[in-house]
């Protein structure tokens, strides 16, 4: 029988088992925890990125004021919020898709706008402009309801990467 | 005459026992300080989404707009974004255009004094 006292005992090697588990407990949450706020950060600049993207191809004219494809620098669709200007639309139509991410500072991310008579098909007001999203999870929309001339119609802006 | 002595148990144990506490305080640490980080981050991130939404706000509200606020923390304005003038600063996006006061390009003009900020569509 040893006499001398022992430091390294059963007790302190379940002691110690059991701070390591805890420990690795506590980091795993951590990591997690960073992820999800991460996310969350990414989900609300994508809610906000598209509410304000919107909010300033329906209700601004852009800039310059009358800007067209060569010249534009933000475009903007509008003649006074919510009226939209036809000719506008059709040169928004017109503009290269990556020259409207960079124009709209949306470099990182992939869109889709439409514009649809609210009463039915309509050739002279139906447009689509970008790359229709595919099956992403990540995508935030934004409806609006507009006038073009004297027909009502809902401008779609979707978001997504 | 007897000498008290130490085991080579004993003497391994303590130093294992002494490599697992500078390891737990070092992660402990580790912790800490990205949640300091964090911290820092989330702050300057609601500041310059602040900035940003203040410059759509009167690039969307046309010519003649202005509005003036302060903010807390050092910050650059570019013409589409905003930097948080720090080592760890973060950077975000808008929607229209901003310049300096000084820059007489972009529809929107910026002019920053002690801490006060002019918004104005010019």
């Amino acid at each position: 029988m040893r006499e001398k006292g022992q430091f390294v005992s059963f007790d302190l090697a379940v002691a110690v088992l059991v701070f390591v588990f805890m420990l690795f407990f506590l980091f795993q949450s951590w990591s997690t925890n960073m992820g999800q706020w991460e996310k969350l950060r990414q989900r609300v600049e994508l809610e906000e990125r598209t509410q304000s993207i919107a909010k300033v191809l329906v209700e601004t004219p852009g800039f310059p004021p009358n800007w067209n494809v060569s010249d534009v620098n933000v475009p903007g669709l509008a003649i006074r919020p919510g009226l939209l200007n036809s000719g506008k639309i059709a040169s928004f139509a017109a503009m290269d898709y990556n020259s409207v991410r960079n124009a709209l500072n949306i470099a990182a991310f992939d869109f889709f706008a439409s514009v649809l008579a609210e009463n039915g098909p309509n050739p002279l007001i139906d447009r689509n402009f970008g790359v229709a999203p595919g099956l992403v999870h990540n995508i935030a929309s934004v409806e609006r309801r507009v006038l073009i001339g004297d027909e009502y119609a809902v401008f779609r802006f979707q978001l997504f990467r | 005459m007897p000498h008290a002595q130490i085991s080579l148990e004993t003497l391994t144990s303590i130093l294992i026992v002494f490599i697992f506490f500078i390891v737990s305080m070092g992660l402990l640490a580790e912790i800490n300080s990205n949640a300091q980080f964090l911290k820092e981050q989330s702050s300057q991130w609601n500041e310059c989404t602040k900035i940003a939404r203040l410059i759509e706000e009167v690039f969307v509200q046309g010519p003649g707009t202005q509005v003036k606020a302060q903010f807390s923390y050092p910050f650059i304005v570019s013409s589409r974004s905003v930097y948080m003038n720090d080592p760890n600063g973060v950077t975000c996006d808008f929607t229209g255009m901003a310049a300096p006061a000084s820059v007489s390009a972009g529809t929107v003009r910026f002019s920053d004094t002690n801490g006060w900020v002019v918004v104005r569509n010019a």
